[in-house]
């Protein structure tokens, strides 16, 4: 029987040592081999959503007009400067006052740190980022109501943070014909970030809100004058409240 | 007497020993050849995947490559995005003043005269005026509460109602939209 035994694994010893060798093969390349597969597999599936969402943003991209955007911003920064930009809201203050056939008496800038560019901006939304200044006129209540309206419908965007009006003289009516109004006013920035997006970033979803806002905005007031001279802002050439 | 034929017994023994040794040779055979052959098919999925791998790489570069072409574009749509963002920031913190003043001008009941109107920063506000009879005071009050009650403004008082001699009542009143 033992003799059996030895010369049937002689006459198998082929078989035997075939199937030694897949076994070890098996356990040694093949089962590191099929996690590997399954970690490619995830990653291919990784990379086509990927592709998907690059493919999405590339085609998105590509549906924009480059003028229109770049109109859209021109608006936008009208409306929030990158900078303290006083001179528009000088021209703005200073023409919607006269047309509104107010004096101006006293006009006061607080702009602080003149230079932006250390106005680093650290957060999504700034409120903070502002520079404020006062003025006071004399005229009737009427008129100064329609000039705050104007005012607050106007671009560079600013906001009354106070406003006092006092009678100058004894009227027997409600209406206030001579006046003192007192404002005090915020005029906002928000300097350009240094980098702006990522190939892998989404863009953002604006299309919504933008349509609304172009066109609250494009209707908003703005000084046709605020044209810079072409040596830079020089203060103290224009006297802000001539024609008065 | 029955015999027993050892030759035929030892034989037959064999024949099923040799059986059995036949059948477990064809299975371990059969297995050899699907673990072969699953193998061969993990690897051939396995090039495949890494060929698509690879060209999805190639794939993906090219797309950054066009979107890095358009990047003035995601620039700028990125910029209005933020400005929006902070545009409409701003205009929820502050509150807008010209309404006010078509408020408080409901408060102009006959009689009434504006000395002077302040508004601070917040939605409150503080009139100063004269009312000439107790007529006039009574239909301010009037006009007052039904304001209050159509909810134009949260809060009013009148704050000090005084008269020297036969001047004319002089009132302050403070009101919150």
């Amino acid at each position: 029987m033992k003799k059996q035994l030895i010369d049937l694994l002689k006459e198998n010893v082929l078989l035997i040592f075939a199937t030694v060798l897949i076994l070890f093969l098996f356990s040694l390349i093949f089962v590191p081999k099929i996690k590997a597969f399954l970690g490619l597999q995830k990653e291919i599936k990784a990379q086509q959503t990927k592709i998907d969402k690059l493919s999405n943003k590339l085609n998105e991209l590509n549906s924009y007009s480059k003028a229109d955007l770049q109109s859209n911003l021109d608006l936008f920064i009208k409306v929030l400067p990158v900078e303290k930009d006083f001179y528009p809201i000088m021209t703005n203050v200073k023409n919607i006052f006269s047309q509104e056939e107010l004096s101006l008496l006293d006009f006061q800038f607080n702009l602080g740190q003149v230079s932006t560019q250390s106005a680093q901006k650290n957060k999504k939304t700034n409120t903070e980022n502002f520079f404020s200044f006062k003025l006071s006129a004399f005229g009737n209540i009427e008129n100064f109501e329609k000039a705050v309206v104007r005012l607050e419908n106007s671009i560079p965007l600013l906001s009354i943070d106070s406003l006092k009006i006092q009678n100058e003289s004894s009227s027997a009516s409600a209406i206030l014909n001579n006046c003192t109004g007192a404002l005090s006013l915020k005029s906002y920035y928000m300097p350009l970030s240094v980098s702006l997006g990522q190939v892998d970033k989404d863009l953002p979803k604006i299309s919504g809100s933008l349509k609304s806002f172009l066109d609250k905005y494009s209707a908003y007031e703005y000084p046709v004058e605020a044209i810079y001279p072409a040596e830079g802002i020089i203060v103290g050439k224009e006297n802000p409240f001539s024609g008065y | 007497m029955k015999e027993i034929n050892l030759i035929n017994t030892q034989r037959n023994k064999l024949f099923g020993f040799y059986q059995k040794v036949r059948i477990i040779k064809t299975i371990i055979m059969g297995l050899d050849l699907l673990l072969i052959l699953v193998m061969g098919l993990v690897f051939l999925f396995y090039s495949i995947s890494a060929k698509k791998l690879a060209a999805n790489e190639s794939k993906m570069r090219l797309i950054k490559e066009e979107i890095n072409k358009l990047n003035e574009n995601e620039s700028i749509l990125i910029a209005t995005n933020e400005r929006i963002i902070n545009i409409e920031a701003i205009t929820k913190a502050s509150s807008p003043k010209a309404d006010l003043f078509s408020l408080i001008k409901l408060f102009f009941v006959p009689g009434f005269s504006l000395t002077s109107l302040e508004v601070s920063s917040g939605k409150s506000s503080s009139i100063v005026g004269t009312c000439v009879d107790t007529q006039c005071l009574f239909n301010l009050n009037s006009k007052a509460e039904e304001l209050k009650e159509k909810k134009f403004f949260s809060e009013f008082s009148i704050d000090n109602t005084s008269r020297k001699d036969s001047d004319p009542y002089e009132i302050k009143i403070s009101l919150k939209q």
